[in-house]
C-alpha cells in the first residue's frame, strides 16, 4: 500500500503544480483589473496606482506567482483584496459547511446508488425494476435547482417536517444539524446516485453472468450470498472509480445547492470572489478544489487495490 | 436400468426460446442411468447437447433454457420437479460440478480457502475451525502442495492446472455421490490434462464418487471412463462400454467421429478422414435421424422416423454387456459397421528451395507491475521453410509459438535476429518493403469467431486485403472474391452473408480465403483448427494441404495437438520456453524423439486406441 502511494505521489504533485499555474494565468487573462474595481468608477489613475502598489499587482507576473506559492507553502495565504479579512479565515469559515454538505451527499450517493444498483439488477418483480429505472432516469434528468425547489416545497412547505434553508453544524447539534442537512444533501446527491446506480446495476448483472457465479451456484450457495459475496465485490472496482470522480462533481455542484438552501459554504465565497475579482480568494479556492480532487483519486486508487487482489500484486 | 441406479435420466427434453420466439430443442428424449461409483463419458461435438444435458441435471440452464419434459431421478428424487431450496441441497452436496475454463470459473476476488469455505458453509458447516481444517484437507486431496499456506492465495496466483484442481476440490467438498465434469481439461495443456485425468480417476477409486465426464475428446474418453454415451444433435446415438464402443462402433456417427480423430501413430502425409457436412440446426429439426444428412448409410426410414435407442447384447472379450444404439439400419445388421477404408495419403510434391529463413530470433516482453520480470518469449529461434513445405510447430501454452507466428508475419518486430524472404534480409524492412512482405506472408488465425468482423459480409472480409494492397478494380476484386470462395469450398453466393450465419468450419474457410487473397507464398496458420470440432477439423486440414499442393504454398502450421501436426507437416519444430528444443522430419520427431520435453509431450497425448487403458496413476513431469 505504502509503495503504491509513493509511486502515485510525483504525478499528484505535478498535477497540483500545473493546476496552480493554469489557475494563476487564467485569472489574469480574464478581462478586468482588481485595482480598478476596488477603487470604484470615480477614482483617478493615482488612486488605482496606489492600490496596485499596495496589492503588489505592479510586480512582474512570475514574481506574483512565486509570492502566491511561497505564501501557500508557509501557510500564509495573505489578506483578501475585496471581501475583507484574511483569506485563510474566509475559506476556513466556509470549508466546514461545504465538507459537511459534500459528505452528507456522498452518504446519500452510496446508499441510494447501491439500492438502485442492487434492486435494478436483481429485483425479481418487473415493476420494481421498472420503478428503479424511472427513478434513476428522473434523478439524472432533473437538474438540482429544480429538485431543490421541489424538495423544499414538499418537505418544508407542504409537510412542514424539515427546514427550507440555513445550517446548524452537525458537530455542535447533531439532531438539529441533520434536519438542516437532509434536503440539501439529497438534492446534491440525486444525479450522482443515479449514475452510480446505473453503473452498479450493469456491473452486478455482468458479474452474475460470470462463470464463477455458475461455479458457486453449482456448489449450492444461496442466491443472496451469490449477490453480496460473489458478484458485488467484482462489480465494485469501476463503481469506486466513478465515485471518486463524482466526489469532484459534488464539490462543484455544492456551489449551486448552497445558493438554493442558503447554506453558508464555500460556494457563496467563490461567487463573491469571482464577481469582485478577489484574486487570492479565488486562486486559493480553486487550488483547494484541485487538491481535494487529487486526494480523492489517490484514495480511489488505494481502495481499488484493496478490492482487487490482482492489482494488489502487480 | 435397474431400480438401484444412483441417477436415472428419463426422456429429458431441454428447450431454449430465442428472442424472436423460435424454439430450439437442444436436448431431445435423452435417457441414461448412472450407477454408484461408475465412470461415464458423455461425448459429442459442439451443439450435440452434452453440456446442456449436464447443466439440466442440476437445473442450471442459462437464459431461457428449461427442462420441457422428462425426469432426473437421483435416488428416486425427481430434480426436474424439485423447488429451488431442494435443488440447493443437492447442488454441491450430492452432485458436484466442475466446469471447463479454470481461468474464469474461480472468483478473482476470493481466495482458494474462501472458495472452499463457501461450499462447506452452504452445506451446514457451522464450525469455522472445522471448515478451515477441511479446506486444507481438500486442497491436499487434489494435490495442491503446501495447502495451509496456499489457502490465502487468490486464483491468479495458481497455474491453470492448479485452478482446475481447486475447482475439483470445491466439487468434492460436499462429498457428493456424483461428480459432473464438463470439459475439465479442454483449456489445459496435454501434460496437465493427463495429470487432471489421473486425479479424477484416483478420486473415483478412493472416494467411490461416480463420475460423469463431458468431453469432445475421444482420447480423454478412452483414458478416463468405463462407459461412454455418444450424443449428436441433442440425442443419444450410442451408449455402451468404452472398450466396445471405441473398437466396434455401431452408429455411423460414432464410427465417423472415431475415424476423424487424428492418430499420433499415423505417419506424416496421412489424410485425415472427416465427416462431410455440418451439424444440424436444432431450431428447425423435424422427425428423423439428426445425422441422416451426413450419413453414408442413410435409408428412407432414417428421414421419417426418429430412431429409438435399441438395446443389444454384446459378447466382448471382457464379458457380456449391453450397448444401446439409435440407428435402425445398424441394429438390424448383424455384423458391425464395415471398417473404415485405410486412410488416404496426401499427394504432395517435394519441397523446393528455401523461402523463409529465420536466424537467432529473440523477443522479450517487458514485465508488468512492480515485481514483474521480463518474459523471454523467443530465445535464439532459427528455422527455415522451403517452397511447398509444411513446418509444424508444437508446444504448450506459453512456449512462444504464437509470438513466433507474429514475428514471422511481421505483426511484431523481433528484438534481434535476422529474417530472410527469398534470400533478402527483411528483419528491419522499410515501409515499402513491409508492404511487399505482408503481401507475401499471410496469417490464418485460431478463433474463427473472433477473427472475422461481425459487421462485414464474407465478401467484404475477403476483399479487405485486396483493398489494402491496392489490387484490382471493383469488378476485378468481385471476381477474385468469387474465385477465392470457390477455392476454399464455399458457394460464391455466400459473399453477401455475414459471419454470424456461417458455422465454425465455414468461418475458418473465410479466414483462409482472406489470407489467400493477396496471393501469398507463405501462410502462417496459428492453431487454425483448435477451435473446431474433429469432424470439421479434418475438412479444414484437408483444404490447407490441397491448397498447398495446388498453389505451391509454404505453410507454418502451429498447433498443440501433435497428432494433427504430424499428419500435415513435412518437418516439426518443438518449442519449449521460447526455444526450439528439437527439429526434424515429422515422423522422426514422433517416432524417435531426442529431447525429453518432446517425449513428455508424446506421452501425454491421449489416444483413443487402445481404449480403456487402466494405467497405474503416474505423473507426467515436464522437465524444467
Amino acid at each position: 500500500m505504502g509503495i503504491r502511494l509513493l509511486r502515485r505521489l510525483p504525478s499528484a504533485l505535478l498535477v497540483l503544480l500545473v493546476a496552480s499555474f493554469v489557475i494563476f494565468s487564467i485569472l489574469r487573462l480574464v478581462p478586468g483589473d482588481p485595482a480598478t474595481s476596488l477603487a470604484g468608477p470615480d477614482a483617478g489613475p493615482e488612486t488605482v496606482a496606489a492600490i496596485r502598489d499596495r496589492l503588489g499587482l505592479d510586480e512582474p507576473l512570475p514574481l506574483q506567482y512565486v509570492h502566491w506559492i511561497g505564501g501557500l507553502l508557509t501557510g500564509d495565504l495573505g489578506p483578501s483584496y475585496a471581501i475583507g479579512g484574511q483569506t485563510a479565515d474566509l475559506i476556513g469559515d466556509g470549508l466546514g459547511a461545504t465538507v459537511e454538505l459534500t459528505l452528507g451527499a456522498l452518504l446519500f450517493v452510496v446508499v441510494l446508488g447501491t439500492a438502485f444498483g442492487v434492486l435494478g439488477a436483481t429485483a425479481r418483480r418487473g415493476w420494481v425494476r421498472a420503478t428503479v429505472r424511472v427513478l434513476t432516469t428522473g434523478a439524472l434528468a432533473v437538474p438540482p435547482f429544480v429538485t431543490g425547489v421541489l424538495l423544499v416545497l414538499l418537505f418544508a412547505v407542504v409537510l412542514k417536517v424539515l427546514p427550507s434553508g440555513g445550517r446548524v453544524s452537525v458537530l455542535t447539534a447533531p439532531d438539529l444539524g441533520v434536519q438542516y442537512l437532509l434536503l440539501p444533501a439529497l438534492c446534491l446527491a440525486l444525479p450522482s446516485a443515479a449514475i452510480l446506480g446505473r453503473y452498479l446495476k450493469d456491473g452486478i448483472e455482468r458479474a452474475l453472468a460470470e462463470d464463477y457465479v455458475r461455479t458457486a451456484t453449482a456448489a449450492g450457495v444461496h442466491p443472496r450470498r451469490l449477490l453480496w459475496r460473489h458478484a458485488l465485490p467484482n462489480a465494485l472496482p469501476p463503481v469506486v472509480t466513478l465515485l471518486g470522480m463524482q466526489t469532484g462533481h459534488l464539490l462543484g455542484g455544492a456551489v449551486l445547492v448552497e445558493a438554493i438552501f442558503a447554506w453558508p459554504g464555500l460556494g457563496q465565497l467563490a461567487e463573491q470572489g469571482l464577481t469582485r475579482r478577489d484574486y487570492p480568494v479565488v486562486q486559493d479556492l480553486l487550488l483547494l478544489l484541485v487538491t481535494v480532487f487529487v486526494l480523492v483519486q489517490l484514495i480511489t486508487d488505494l481502495v481499488h487495490a484493496w478490492l482487487d487482489p490482482r492489482i494488489r500484486w502487480e | 436400468m435397474t431400480a438401484s441406479a444412483l441417477l436415472e435420466v428419463r426422456g429429458l427434453d431441454v428447450e431454449f426460446t430465442a428472442p424472436d420466439g423460435t424454439l430450439t430443442r437442444a436436448v431431445r428424449d435423452v435417457s441414461f442411468t448412472l450407477d454408484r461409483g461408475e465412470t461415464l463419458a458423455v461425448v459429442g461435438e459442439s451443439g450435440s447437447g452434452k453440456s446442456t444435458t449436464a447443466l439440466a441435471l442440476l437445473r442450471m440452464l442459462p437464459g431461457t433454457g428449461r427442462v420441457a419434459r422428462g425426469s432426473v431421478l437421483l435416488d428416486g428424487q425427481d430434480l426436474a420437479a424439485a423447488d429451488e431450496a431442494e435443488l440447493r441441497r443437492v447442488r454441491g452436496a450430492r452432485i458436484g460440478m466442475v466446469f471447463q475454463d479454470p481461468m474464469t470459473a474461480l472468483n478473482p476476488v476470493l481466495t482458494a480457502g474462501a472458495h472452499l469455505d463457501e461450499v462447506l458453509r452452504a452445506h451446514g458447516g457451522r464450525d469455522k475451525a472445522a471448515r478451515l481444517a477441511r479446506a486444507v484437507e481438500l486442497l491436499d486431496l487434489v494435490g495442491i502442495p503446501d495447502p495451509e499456506r496456499r489457502l490465502d492465495d487468490h486464483p491468479h496466483r495458481f497455474s491453470g492446472g492448479q485452478r482446475q484442481r481447486i475447482l475439483i476440490a470445491m466439487a468434492l467438498a460436499g462429498e457428493p455421490d456424483v461428480l459432473v465434469a464438463d470439459e475439465p481439461t479442454t483449456a489445459l495443456d496435454a501434460t496437465v490434462q493427463d495429470q487432471i485425468l489421473t486425479l479424477l480417476g484416483d478420486l473415483n477409486r478412493r472416494t467411490g464418487t461416480a463420475l460423469v465426464l463431458i468431453t469432445h475428446n475421444m482420447g480423454v474418453v478412452a483414458r478416463a471412463c468405463e462407459r461412454v454415451l455418444v450424443m449428436y444433435g441433442g440425442t443419444v446415438v450410442e451408449d455402451g462400454p468404452t472398450a466396445e464402443v471405441l473398437t466396434r462402433p455401431r452408429h455411423p456417427y460414432t464410427a465417423g467421429l472415431l475415424a476423424a480423430v487424428p492418430r499420433l501413430s499415423a505417419p506424416s502425409g496421412t489424410r485425415l478422414a472427416g465427416i462431410p457436412g455440418a451439424p444440424p440446426d436444432l431450431s428447425v429439426l423435424t422427425d428423423g435421424c439428426a445425422f441422416a444428412d451426413r450419413c453414408a448409410f442413410t435409408e428412407d426410414r432414417c428421414r421419417t422416423v426418429t430412431p429409438p435407442l435399441v438395446t443389444l447384447t454384446t459378447r466382448a472379450a471382457s464379458g457380456e454387456g449391453t450397448v444401446r444404439v439409435a440407428c435402425p439400419p445398424a441394429t438390424s445388421r448383424s455384423a458391425p459397421l464395415p471398417a473404415a477404408p485405410p486412410p488416404a495419403r496426401i499427394d504432395r510434391p517435394r519441397p523446393g528451395a528455401v523461402v523463409l529463413e529465420a536466424v537467432g530470433l529473440r523477443k522479450t516482453y517487458r514485465g508488468r507491475g512492480l515485481r514483474g520480470r521480463p518474459l523471454t518469449a523467443l530465445d535464439d529461434v532459427s528455422l527455415t521453410l522451403a517452397a511447398g513445405e509444411t513446418l509444424g510447430i508444437v508446444g504448450e501454452s506459453g512456449s512462444g509459438k504464437s509470438t513466433l507466428a507474429r514475428v514471422l508475419a511481421h505483426a511484431h518486430p523481433s528484438d534481434s535476429g535476422t529474417l530472410r524472404l527469398d534470400g533478402v534480409d527483411i528483419s528491419r524492412p522499410s515501409r515499402r518493403e513491409l508492404h511487399t512482405v505482408r503481401r507475401r506472408i499471410q496469417m490464418v488465425f485460431q478463433d474463427p469467431y473472433a477473427s472475422l468482423n461481425p459487421r462485414m459480409t464474407a465478401g467484404q472480409i475477403i476483399a479487405e486485403p485486396l483493398h489494402a494492397f491496392g489490387i484490382g478494380d471493383r469488378s476485378r476484386r468481385a471476381q477474385r472474391v468469387e474465385e477465392l470462395l470457390l477455392l476454399v469450398g464455399l458457394d460464391p453466393s455466400a459473399a453477401d452473408r455475414r459471419p454470424r450465419s456461417f458455422s465454425g468450419g465455414q468461418r475458418q474457410r473465410i479466414g483462409i480465403a482472406r489470407a489467400l487473397a493477396p496471393e501469398p507464398s507463405v501462410l502462417i496458420c496459428d492453431e487454425p483448427v483448435s477451435a473446431l470440432d474433429v469432424s470439421v477439423q479434418a475438412q479444414i486440414v484437408g483444404l490447407l494441404t490441397d491448397l498447398q499442393r495446388d498453389l505451391g504454398l509454404s505453410l507454418v502450421f502451429i498447433a498443440h495437438d501433435l497428432a494433427v501436426v504430424r499428419q500435415v507437416s513435412h518437418r516439426i519444430a518443438v518449442m519449449h520456453r521460447g526455444r526450439i528444443v528439437e527439429t526434424g522430419s515429422a515422423d522422426e520427431v514422433c517416432e524417435n524423439p531426442a529431447d525429453p520435453y518432446t517425449r513428455a509431450l508424446l506421452a501425454a497425448a491421449p489416444d483413443p486406441v487402445p481404449p480403456a487403458r487402466h494405467r497405474e496413476p503416474r505423473s507426467t513431469q515436464v522437465p524444467a
